[in-house]
């Protein structure tokens, strides 16, 4: 997108800088929220790092490089942020991953139909780093490339990470539906 | 394969004008902090007055420090100290004895009363030659 260029770039010279990076907010918020949404499950959560993940962006863009993309760097940082905050849950939570799902089915922003429960549940038995990679690769549909960037993992890496998260979730949802 | 529509995240809500306000929000948490200005720029100035201002304390007290070091020392006579010296002739070198009061006096008249004695060649008298001669023997 030139016009992204351009704004980023201004940014980076110091003009219309608030002005710039809120048309980036806009741009990218939703996306950049479900990202994180699909890692860190509810809604405040993911509120609160969404917040963190833009403050973040908005602190580091003079150091952003133009030879990348912005959003692979946006996911970046959304992907850091998460994964920092489900760290820092964990320290406090010695409850097993069953009980996140039950606080999903318990959580009020949450209305899915029960295929999306169970593919939810799936999800949630995988261990974090293969969910992101499938959440990017199956339903944001990015290329291996993009995800590499994001995650800093080789191509290959993440071809295997994807094939055994999609093997899981298969068993998985069998499993519930016999 | 997996229904590409079940997207787990398309079971999720999102309070109502979540998003509309999110810019706002975002843009004031932004603009009650501190504006984009590397650490080390903002408080540059501060750095360095504060660095400074340390420095001439640290002066003005190792000068304090030194200044009341002397003047105790300064205060010790050569007169009060005398038994010590005799007790610990090694403590203190010759410069450290010099600054006692009184003692470049006294260093001066003992340096007088030998020099005029070796001057006079009195001393000579006192030098027994058949001892001097037995020495050698």
């Amino acid at each position: 997108m030139q016009n992204e260029e351009l704004i980023i770039k201004n940014i980076q010279k110091g003009i219309d800088v608030e002005k710039g990076f809120r048309t980036l907010v806009t741009l990218y918020k939703e996306r950049i929220y479900w990202h994180i949404r699909g890692i860190v499950k509810t809604h405040e959560d993911a509120a609160d790092v969404m917040q963190n993940t833009f403050l973040k962006a908005y602190k580091n863009i003079g150091t952003f490089k133009s030879d990348s993309k912005f959003y692979t760097w946006m996911y970046r940082i959304a992907t850091n942020e998460s994964l920092n905050h489900l760290q820092k849950q964990k320290k406090y939570k010695s409850e097993e991953a069953e009980h996140e799902v039950l606080s999903l089915e318990a959580d009020t922003y949450f209305d899915g139909d029960e295929a999306q429960m169970i593919l939810q549940k799936a999800l949630e038995s995988l261990p974090d780093k293969q969910r992101i990679v499938f959440n990017m690769k199956y339903f944001d549909d990015m290329s291996y490339n993009d995800i590499s960037e994001v995650l800093g993992t080789s191509v290959g890496g993440l071809k295997a990470s994807f094939h055994h998260a999609k093997n899981k979730i298969e068993a998985f949802v069998k499993q519930q539906s016999l | 394969m997996i229904n590409k529509n079940n997207d787990p995240r398309k079971g999720m809500k999102v309070p109502e004008g979540f998003f509309d306000s999110f810019e706002d929000d975002l843009m004031a948490q932004i603009g009650s902090q501190a504006k984009v200005i590397p650490f080390w720029s903002k408080y540059k100035l501060n750095a360095i007055a504060a660095v400074f201002m340390l420095a001439i304390a640290a002066v003005f007290i190792l000068k304090l420090n030194q200044d009341q070091a002397d003047y105790q020392f300064a205060e010790l006579t050569l007169e009060d100290n005398w038994d010590y010296l005799l007790e610990n002739p090694d403590e203190l070198s010759i410069d450290e004895l010099s600054q006692f009061d009184g003692a470049e006096q006294a260093i001066n008249e003992i340096e007088l009363e030998l020099y005029s004695a070796i001057a006079s060649e009195e001393w000579l008298d006192d030098i027994d030659l058949d001892m001097l001669e037995n020495l050698d023997k």
